[in-house]
This record gives C-alpha cells, structure tokens and sequence, in this order.
C-alpha cells in the first residue's frame, strides 16, 4: 500500500537514473524499510540530488558601518562551530580590520601588487588549498584573502581590486563543506563591477535607518539583476524589539526575505575598539541561529556544536 | 463499508442485476486484497478497467513482457504491445530501468485513479467511456481502512504552508518554499502545470463532463495552462518531452501560484525533501482528503510550521475558524486556541487573517522532511547533526572534486 512516489523521480521517467531499490514495487512496510535503505545509502553517497539550492560563495552587502566585517566574522566564526570552512575574502579597499576580528596575527599579503597577481589565481579549477601564505591567512577553519588594499593617496581607483576579487569568486571550487564568505564594500558600486557575480548568495546588512533600508532594496534589485536567487537581510545593531518588528514590517513592504536579527551588543564594540579577535564561541552564541537558518534555508547539513563545548568568554 | 452496502454502491453504478464476471477477474482482484478489506467492489472495477486479456497479464504482474509471454505462451511483441500501450494510458506502471522494462501494477487505488486520468488528459482523450470505472474507484477509495493500513500510508505525504504565511519567516527550507520552488523550476525548465486530475474526476462524476468551472473553491482550469497541478524536477522534464503538457513562464506560474494562495487548498507534496509534483489540495474533489476522511489520517504529514496567535492585533472576527480545513482553531470569548494534534501546519488561518494576529513559528527541526520516504525522520541532515566533526569531514572529503 502506497501512494507511491519514486524518490529518484526514475519510474515513468524513461527509466532514467533508476538506483533499482525496489521502493515502486514495495507492498508491506518491511519491503518499503529494505527499499529505504538502498536509496539511503545512494544519498549517503551522491548527497543531494539538487546541488543548485546549496550555498556556495555568500557576498556580505550594506551600508558603510552597517556591519558588514563584523557580520562576517562571526557568522564565519558559527560556521565554523558548525563545521564549515569558510574562505573570508576581504574586497573592502579602505577597511582594514577584518583580520584583527578574525583572530589573526596580522592581514594577510594582498592579491593586488605591485609585481602582478600571484600564480594559483590562473588555476582553474582553483581549490581552497592551492591558496597558499603570504596570500592567506588561517586561523582554525577559517581563513582569509585580501583583494587589495589603497594606502597611498592618487594610486587610482579600486576597479582592478575588484577585479582580482572577481576572478577569484569566479574560479574557486569549494567542498561541500566550504564556503566563500566576501566581505563587499560599503554600498552598489561593486554591483557595477559584477564583484558579486559568482555569488549564489547575498547577505544585506541592515541597520536601524531608513537610508539602510532603502539601500537593501537598492541591492536586492543589482543582486536580481545579476542573477543570484538568494538575497536575504539581517538586521543588525538593533537595541529592542519595536525596531526589529519595524525593520520586520519595512522588509516584508519591500519583498526582502529576512534571515533575523543580531542585537547592539557591548561586548562587541569593546572588540572593535580594542581590536580582540570574535572568538568561534562567542560567534556561535551571538549568530548561531543566524547561521542554522542560513545553512536550513539552502537545505544543508552540519554537526549541532555540543553545549559542553561552550566557553563563552569573548 | 460493509460488502452489503458494497453491492448497493455497485448495483447503482452498473445496474441491476449485476453482470457476470469473468473468473479472471475475481483472480485479478486478489492484488488488492491485503491492502483493503473492499473486496466486493475491486473485481468489478478490474473488469470495467482492464480487458480480459489485460487482466490476464496485470495478474502475472511484476514482470517483463517476455515473461508474461512464455507464461502464457503467446508472442513476446504482441505482449510487449499491450503493456506498452497500457502503459500510456496509466493502467501500469513500468517500473525499472532492467532491459526488458520489468511493469507493475499500481498498488494504490489513489495512484491508480490519478495514473489512469493524467493518461487521459494527456493525450486528451474522453473520459466517458470508462465513467463506470471511475464511478466504482470513487467509492473504491471512501472504504474504511485496516490499522495496518493506516500504519502502512502515515506519513507519506507532507504539507507545505502557504507561501503568504511564511514568507517572512526565516529558516525555510528550499522544499517549503513555493515561491522559491516555482521559481527555480521555471528558471531550470522543469515544471509543468496540469488540470487537476481529481477535480476533472468530480466533474465528469457528477456532471457527466468536465466543467471547468466545477470547483467550490475556485480553482476553475480550462486546461494545463490554467492548471494548479505542479510538476517539478525530472517529472516534468520527462513528461515535457513525452506527452503534451502546459510549461509556464514566469509570470504564467506566479499567476498559478497566487490563485492558489487565495483557494482554500492545501498544498501536498510527497514526504521527501524531492519535491517532485505539488497538488493543491481542496477540500471538495481532493483524493487525499477521501483518505483523511476514511481513517487514514496520517497520510498527510503535518509542516513544520504551527500557527501563533497573538492577542494584540485580534478582532475576534473568526474568518480563521472558518478557514481552516481539520477544525483545529477555535474562537472562545475573544481567544483563539489552535489544536496541536489536529493543526497541518498549512498556513490558511494565517494567510486570511486581516490584522496579522496569526503568525508562524517552526516547531520542528529539519530533520522532520526527510531525503528519503518511509524511514520516519531520517535524512542526511539528521546523520550528519548526530555525528561527529571526523564524519563531516568525511561526507565533505565523498563530495566529489570534478
């Protein structure tokens, strides 16, 4: 008894992809439980049939000071304690302090220089592992790439900056278990560059302003605009719950999808002014429900952290 | 339903004195008797469905057409034929890739209906002829169900929540989201819309033809254009190539989409992350809901998703009392209390509800949809949670480098 479904979409589909578990000829719930087993064990092996849902490579867009470097470390950081590696790629041109909130030692060397790009950004396919130091810095699982940085007054623009973090958003193939997280800079203007490109994902920054809200919406059309599905808001810096349910309502008004809502936090402006690394602790419990929704929302797995290894002293 | 009230159903629909059967066809019947105590009707309906030839060879069932035809020592491509034809016409399915295709019978009266009627509307033949039939199913399906029954059918099929109730949610999943799985289907090529098999079922039952407008909740189709039958994935991919069938645009399937927000119907999906076809669901013509109503009420799993009702914003209106298909939302002196044990989780009560006093929560973990159907709960997801880092690691190592 049934009313049967082929898992695999395989019967009365020109027997294509048929695994021959045996689920369409299935009577008694025993037979069902064998059948079960072997299509187990084939998506044990295969993962997921639909690849095209899962997030790859995330942009993290918004206002100048909405939050961005910080959003980035610590969702990072609870990506971590849920078992991803994440390459953070810093495009942020006049923003340095990335690193510092990573919990590195020092930035790493950028792509941009002056003697050209470094040889692995030619690979292709260009894995995780190819990066290698000066041009990458780790610190646990995760780690980070510097596009370029403008220290010095009347060298140009950042086009090219942008371009090298293009090229390396473009050639990267991850693991199922890794993620590029970049850290965008301030505004639209990499939108017009096609930084984001590559992309599947875009994170907006969204701060208790008007102006942060109607910039969302900017970037939500340049993000549709260069194709990418998955476009969601995280409200950050909100201090109660009359302004999260505002930012709720303004969003909704504008058909931006929401991921939820990281609090002004004392503790984490401490950070930034004394420059302290965000611990991955201390990032799972500020944006670990954050991050599940994250990883839920694109249908993928993680290891749950176990409560006992919490210390949550940032 | 006793067999007395069995052989009233079936004097009424084929008249009386009812015909003779042919001994192939009580022998035929046997196929369905561990799956349901209806054993007055089954032959008769075998014997308005298949021919006695047909019935000859459903019995030898699952098997190859050059089986069936050294069992019966008859020629292998006319047996081929027949099955070929049959087939098409939804009467079996052929079930695996082996070479000869192995074809089996459909064990499910419910797939059955639908396989027999899709076949029909896709090669756009009349249903008339075969009215007796459907007559006899119709009443085939409302026959109370054995516990094993029950047991065996809970669970297979899952809600969505309506988009509109959950659209400022996070942590949806992708296999929740309507919205996000139409899209990505149009985008990909991989829908197609469909007339609902049930409704044209209702219709020609009742009216003796089909009525497009023959629906008490609104979903009025003329065709597979205006369908709300969805087909995702490689479903749709095939039957695209196969049979004619309706591809929307984008546009077309928003449209589809947003009338059947408004309906009262509830999407259903089966219990598996896949979603490989979406019935919206009403309440009057759906199959699903004459399996509800005869005892199996678990053959629909509820979301993940439960309504919470907050004081504030309350008018006491009641529109979501009325909205609601299971009776699991009540009005008592100004406070709305939602049934746990009876609520889907399908999100009409919030959708309709004009000042927002109802919203969704999660109140299961994604391990609830599971990859795989008929192994409650289980999925990747949840192996994965459950384990440690080294194992993660090691699924992230079998993710192959192309």
């Amino acid at each position: 008894m049934g009313l049967f479904h082929c898992p695999l979409g395989a019967v009365s589909c020109g027997d294509e992809g048929c695994i021959q578990c045996g689920l369409c000829s299935a009577a008694t719930a025993q037979e069902k439980k064998a059948a079960a087993e072997k299509m187990r064990s084939w998506i044990r092996e295969h993962g997921s049939t639909r690849s095209d849902i899962k997030i790859r490579k995330i942009a993290v867009c918004g206002k100048g000071g909405a939050g961005k470097s910080t959003t980035t470390a610590l969702l990072s950081g609870a990506l971590e304690m849920l078992g991803y590696r994440s390459l953070i790629l810093d495009t942020d041109s006049s923003n340095g302090g990335l690193w510092r909130k990573l919990g590195l030692s020092g930035p790493p060397q950028p792509l941009c220089a002056e003697d050209g790009p470094p040889q692995f950004l030619a690979k292709d396919p260009l894995y995780l592992d190819d990066i290698a130091p000066p041009y990458i810095a780790q610190n646990g699982r995760r780690s980070m790439v510097l596009a370029g940085k403008l220290e010095d007054p009347l060298l140009g623009c950042a086009c090219s900056i942008g371009a090298f973090a293009k090229t390396l958003i473009d050639n990267i193939t991850l693991n199922p278990n890794e993620l590029v997280i970049a850290d965008q800079e301030a505004g639209v203007e990499s939108f017009g560059r096609g930084v984001e490109q590559g992309c599947d994902t875009v994170l907006i920054l969204v701060e208790p302003s008007s102006e942060s809200i109607e910039l969302a919406e900017k970037i939500q059309y340049m993000a549709q605009g260069l194709g990418i599905h998955r476009i969601r808001a995280i409200m950050n810096k909100v201090e109660d719950e009359a302004q999260e349910e505002f930012l709720q309502e303004a969003l909704s008004a504008r058909s931006i999808r929401y991921l939820g809502a990281l609090a002004l936090r004392r503790d984490i402006r401490s950070c930034n002014l004394y420059g302290t690394g965000l611990t991955q602790e201390f990032c799972y419990l500020v944006a670990g429900q954050l991050a599940r929704f994250l990883l839920d929302e694109a249908e993928m797995s993680y290891t749950k952290p176990k409560e006992a290894d919490f210390n949550v002293n940032a | 339903m006793t067999l007395e009230e069995q052989r009233a159903k079936v004097e009424e629909i084929l008249g009386s004195p009812l015909p003779e059967l042919d001994p192939v066809y009580i022998e035929g019947a046997k196929v369905y008797e561990r799956l349901s105590p209806n054993t007055f009707i089954t032959p008769y309906l075998m014997s308005e469905v298949y021919t006695k030839e047909e019935m000859q060879f459903v019995s030898l069932l699952p098997a190859t057409a050059p089986e069936v035809a050294e069992k019966l020592g008859l020629d292998a491509d006319h047996v081929d034929a027949v099955l070929t034809e049959m087939e098409l016409l939804g009467k079996i399915i052929a079930s695996n890739v082996a070479n000869p295709r192995i074809f089996s019978p459909h064990l499910n009266m419910v797939a059955f209906r639908d396989s027999i009627g899709t076949g029909r509307i896709a090669q756009g033949l009349d249903w008339m002829p075969y009215i007796k039939a459907y007559k006899l199913m119709d009443q085939w399906i409302r026959v109370s169900y054995s516990p094993q029954a029950a047991a065996a059918t809970a669970g297979e099929m899952r809600v969505i929540p309506k988009w509109n109730s959950i659209k400022d949610l996070p942590g949806v999943m992708y296999c929740e989201n309507m919205k996000e799985i139409m899209e990505r289907n149009v985008r990909n090529g991989t829908i197609f819309t469909a007339q609902c098999v049930c409704r044209t079922y209702r219709s020609y039952i009742d009216l003796g033809r089909y009525d497009p407008d023959y629906c008490k909740d609104g979903m009025c189709e003329h065709g597979g254009e205006d369908g709300h039958c969805f087909s995702f994935n490689r479903q749709a991919e095939f039957f695209a190539k196969k049979i004619n069938v309706y591809v929307p645009t984008m546009e077309e399937a928003m449209k589809r989409l947003d009338e059947a927000e408004r309906s009262r119907a509830i999407y259903t999906t089966p219990n598996t992350r896949d979603t490989t076809y979406v019935c919206s669901c009403c309440t009057d013509c759906c199959a699903i809901q004459f399996y509800e109503d005869a005892g199996l009420k678990d053959v629909r799993k509820p979301s993940r998703f439960r309504p919470v009702w907050r004081e504030d914003p309350c008018v006491g209106c009641g529109i979501c009392v009325t909205r609601c298909n299971y009776d699991a939302i009540h009005l008592e002196n100004g406070a709305v209390t939602i049934e746990e044990e009876k609520c889907k989780g399908c999100g009409n009560c919030v959708v309709t509800c004009p000042t927002k006093a109802l919203k969704m929560k999660i109140v299961h973990q994604p391990d609830w949809v599971p990859e795989v159907p008929y192994v409650d709960g289980w999925s990747l997801h949840d192996e994965l949670s459950n384990d440690d880092a080294e194992n993660m690691e090691r699924w992230g190592a079998s993710g192959k480098k192309e």
